[in-house]
């Protein structure tokens, strides 16, 4: 595998990881949720844009409980089931304060970049 | 902060390992029912809902796997993979693991052998308490080697020194021999005389008894006596009530006040207070006469204590010019003392075999690299399945740490079986006693660093071959079907081991080929007397029965005589010293008609002989006379050397010239010069002649030589019945042959060439393994081509000298490399062999002439063997296989 190769699929795994935790951090705030109802809302919000595997999303809330930006305690489920909700701490709130705030610029940057390039064209 | 949380997280999943998995399980679980539902609430059958659910999830393998990464847990799980993956390769290989392993351990084996001794010799803790504390002081003076020290300069140093906690002394003089009755019958015994502070200082307490006590150290009141347990339970059975009782030593009463154990590492059987030097000894700055020994306050070091006792040094030269003029002083920490000679050694042999561990690890690298070929699709596909490089390289890294470990535990297995070997060697060269040195062995501390040697040779040897191999191309290789062609980047890290090795090789082989042409010159220097046919037997008359030198004369009279008379002896003479020997009398002197600066005189040898020495022994004289029945031993006529001649009388006749001697103490002595003789090389055949001074009779300790006819230990019993017969409690030891002691005298070179023979021996024979190795490999892999050549008309000829080109070449680099380092390295070498080498020196063509050669033919035959079975390919079947 060359050099290049490794790198770029590097870049990739860590946008997608690095997304998908913004999105799950977002979609906590308006309160705690169980990995399910992660899995749709952001399906939904996002037009079913985003395909998410479902899959992916406990490795993930796994890592943002161990960053202290999620807690989980076991509640019970709309259909009376038992689930694992997942709730947003104040360092989550913060952090996802500052992924918005950098997605944005982000965005704004690429946005600029890419704008004149297609009205030559 | 962050961390604490995190380690908090890691810390809590380990704890709750087992609910955690249950919780994930349960987790998912309920996520997949409650997607099911909603799939059947939409209007799916059960079992549609169901895989839907699932097609939607992914893997929950992968996702389960994947969470617990985040408990932190998974390098752990993927490790102990690595290594069952790792233990199954090389179970799969046992050809091959079984070559690397002995590699290894052929290498780990001689490092662990050799690090036994030095943690024996150099690193275990002395018996005493705080060790590292303790050093020697010396004093130094022009021309003197050795320890030596005045009483009085040693009394101002302890008065004055403040780095030290305390400073004692200790002294070989007067009773390095004695005569102790016993409970039932006289013994011999080795004592010492020491200051009363020298046991406490050194933190050892008897076992029985006392201390001496300060005023013992004055010489009233000082026949007290301490006893070690051995000679304790010898003479005296162990006798629970000897304190306060009364012993004889050389015929005079001591009290005994204690009795020591057996923790005091030199070889004493008894010690008096220090107040028992003579009067001269004790008074004069002159006389060296103590051996020092300090231990220094806790945070300063041996350099600081240096500078302060060379201003206190600097002081006594002021104030007493006429005796310290030219004294300094000198400080060694006590283990390097104790190591004595047998530091040097022990750090060249490790040198050497740490050499061999190199090579080791080259060649198996090299091995390992030729393995890569075969495992090239395996790496593609466990990379096409998403392994990245850095698990490739890990996996290769844990296949390599657990090759290591079991050539570390072959290796320790033989380790083990080689220490006896080398700790009997070891006993046999060494003179008086090295603490630790019988208990060489296998400890915690030798087993450690075995561990680590063997980790660190397998991260050597791996790291590079993991890199070369995990680096493919996954393309090129899945296509060529994994063939593997060796890619041009591992052929040429190969031949960089291959020249490595080599070079390496050629270091410790010139290391050891000098030594090896120091010892043929040494075998063949002329000791300038005859050897052969000369038997040797100790003397050491009783002081209390021989107080008289007419006594003592006597009695050698009449046994040279009675053995002149035994059947197969021809003659015989006596001399006060062994040759070969070390410790001999030495004086400064002033030759007539010479003025040296005060202090700076000239040194010579001295010793006693009677008149049938030179004859006997076959030392030629070179003018004037030698002695005869009439010189006697108070007559100041003296013989001298040739050395000394030549160098003090030069172009003149020294016969009736004087020369004067114990100008020191009041009025130099004259003594006459009658006679001249020829050097022999009695210091050691590798030591230089020293001037040296005959005297005629010799005192209670000698030596008596015989020369025969017969194999002189044939003699042997004859000779001490002769000598029994006149003194029946003579107290005598065994008689040896002269050549017999000579041969002693080389034990120590014999024991290193032997020990850096056999590293030079590993290092040739594993780079030759190396060499053909390659070669070998180099030749299946170039089948192809060689066959392709071979149809397209080449000669057999041509490919032999062909693979004998490639193979050759990395082996010229090396060996260029290695004689450039032996080169380089020649000014270390000599200093760290530098007694090692004899009329040699360290850039010695002839050496590096024949070691080179030898490296090219043991290449060549390495080279050859492959290259044969390469020209016999037979290009049909190579091309009809591809």
């Amino acid at each position: 595998m060359s050099k290049e190769n490794k790198a770029e699929k590097q870049t990739r795994v860590d946008l997608l990881q690095g997304t998908l935790d913004m999105l799950i951090l977002r979609t906590l705030l308006f309160g705690p949720l169980h990995g399910h109802n992660i899995a749709h809302y952001i399906q939904q919000t996002s037009e079913d844009a985003l395909k998410v595997d479902h899959g992916s999303l406990y490795p993930a809330l796994q890592r943002l409980e161990r960053r202290g930006w999620v807690t989980a305690e076991w509640g019970t489920s709309e259909n009376n089931r038992r689930a694992r909700y997942y709730r947003l701490t104040k360092a989550g709130k913060k952090q996802l304060l500052e992924e918005t705030s950098k997605w944005e610029r982000l965005n704004a940057a690429i946005a600029r970049i890419m704008k004149p390039a297609g009205e030559e064209g | 902060m962050r961390l604490r949380q995190e380690l908090s997280f890691i810390i809590r999943r380990l704890i709750h390992r087992r609910r955690a998995e249950r919780e994930l399980d349960e987790e998912i679980r309920a996520h997949l029912e409650m997607e099911a539902e909603q799939n059947i609430a939409d209007g799916m059958s059960t079992e549609e809902a169901r895989l839907a659910a699932r097609r939607l999830f992914g893997s929950v393998a992968i996702a389960k796997e994947d969470s617990r990464a985040m408990w932190g847990l998974a390098s752990l799980e993927i490790f102990w993979q690595d290594l069952r993956y790792g233990a199954r390769i090389l179970l799969k290989r046992k050809g091959f693991t079984a070559v690397a392993a002995l590699t290894l351990a052929l290498g780990v084996g001689a490092n662990t052998a050799v690090f036994s001794v030095i943690n024996a010799v150099l690193i275990r803790p002395l018996p005493f308490a705080d060790a590292d504390q303790l050093v020697m002081i010396w004093e130094t003076q022009p021309d003197v080697r050795g320890p030596v020290g005045s009483y009085p300069d040693f009394q101002d140093w302890r008065a004055q020194a403040q780095s030290f906690q305390g400073m004692a002394a200790f002294s070989n003089k007067r009773y390095g021999k004695a005569e102790l009755a016993g409970h039932t019958e006289t013994i011999e015994a080795q004592g010492m005389l020491v200051s009363q502070d020298l046991f406490p200082l050194l933190g050892l307490k008897p076992m029985l008894g006392r201390n001496f006590l300060p005023e013992e150290e004055q010489p009233v009141n000082n026949r007290v006596v301490i006893l070690s347990q051995s000679l304790w339970r010898r003479g005296f059975g162990g006798d629970p009530a000897i304190i306060g009782k009364s012993i004889q030593l050389n015929g005079a009463s001591f009290m005994v006040v204690g009795v020591m154990g057996e923790q005091y590492p030199l070889e004493t059987d008894f010690w008096l207070p220090l107040s028992h030097l003579s009067q001269i000894d004790l008074t004069s700055r002159r006389h060296d006469s103590v051996r020092a020994v300090g231990r220094l306050k806790p945070g300063v070091t041996i350099e600081q204590a240096r500078r302060e006792m060379e201003t206190i040094a600097e002081r006594l030269r002021q104030l007493y010019p006429a005796t310290n003029k030219n004294t300094g002083v000198e400080l060694t920490p006590m283990r390097h003392h104790l190591a004595g000679d047998l530091r040097p050694i022990v750090l060249l042999v490790f040198a050497a075999v740490a050499l061999v561990l190199l090579i080791a690890c080259a060649n198996v690298s090299n091995l390992l690299l030729a393995q890569s070929a075969g495992r090239q699709r395996e790496m593609a596909i466990r990379a096409a399945i998403g392994a990245g490089r850095g698990r490739l390289v890990r996996q290769l890294l844990v296949e390599s740490l657990l090759l290591a470990l079991l050539g570390g535990v072959a290796g320790l297995a033989l380790a083990s079986c080689s220490i006896p070997v080398l700790r009997s060697g070891l006993l046999g060269i060494v003179t008086g006693k090295i603490p630790g040195l019988e208990t060489i062995g296998v400890d915690w501390r030798t087993l450690g660093f075995t561990f680590g040697v063997s980790l660190l040779t397998g991260v050597l040897f791996g790291a590079l071959p993991a890199l070369q191999i995990s680096r493919i191309d996954l393309n090129q290789t899945l296509k060529e079907g994994g063939k593997g062609s060796a890619g041009d980047g591992r052929r040429g890290l190969s031949r960089t081991l291959v020249m490595t090795e080599v070079a390496l090789a050629v270091i410790v082989l010139v290391g050891a080929g000098l030594l090896v042409r120091s010892f043929q010159k040494l075998l063949q220097v002329d000791p300038g007397f005859r050897a052969d046919h000369l038997l040797s037997l100790k003397i050491e008359l009783s002081q209390s029965r021989y107080r008289e030198d007419e006594q003592v004369g006597n009695f050698y009279q009449q046994l040279t005589s009675r053995i002149q008379e035994l059947p197969g002896a021809q003659q015989a003479g006596v001399i006060d010293r062994l040759p070969f020997a070390p410790s001999f009398r030495i004086s400064r002197f002033i030759a007539e008609g010479q003025q040296p600066e005060p202090g700076k005189e000239p040194i010579t040898q001295m010793r006693r002989v009677d008149h049938r020495f030179f004859e006997m022994m076959g030392i030629p004289r070179r003018g004037g006379r030698l002695f005869d029945e009439k010189d006697v031993i108070d007559d100041n006529k003296v013989i001298i050397n040739e050395t000394m001649a030549g160098g003090f009388f030069p172009n003149q006749d020294p016969v009736g010239k004087r020369i004067f001697m114990h100008f020191g103490s009041g009025k130099p002595t004259p003594v006459l010069i009658v006679g001249v003789v020829a050097d022999i090389k009695d210091l050691g055949l590798d030591a230089a002649v020293e001037p040296t001074i005959y005297w005629p009779g010799v005192g209670g300790e000698a030596v008596l030589l015989a020369r025969t006819n017969v194999d002189p230990l044939n003699l042997a019993s004859a000779v001490r019945q002769a000598a029994l017969s006149i003194d029946p409690a003579l107290p005598l030891q065994q008689a040896r042959s002269v050549e017999e002691i000579l041969d002693d005298s080389l034990a120590r070179r014999r024991f290193t060439l032997n020990l850096l023979g056999v590293s030079a021996l590993l290092a040739l024979l594993l780079a030759a393994i190396g060499i053909y190795g390659v070669v070998a490999y180099s030749v299946t892999q170039r089948a192809q081509e060689i066959g392709i050549r071979l149809a397209l008309g080449a000669q057999a000829s041509d490919v032999f000298k062909l693979i004998i080109g490639r193979g050759m070449a990395p082996v010229l680099l090396g060996l260029a490399l290695g004689l450039g380092g032996a080169f380089a390295l020649s000014r270390l070498m000599t200093r760290m062999t530098a007694y090692l080498l004899f009329e040699v020196r360290a850039t010695d063509p002839a050496t590096f002439t024949a070691i080179a050669l030898l490296l090219l033919v043991v290449a060549l035959l390495a080279c050859y063997l492959p290259a044969r079975r390469g020209t016999k390919v037979d290009p049909l079947t190579v091309l009809k296989h591809e």
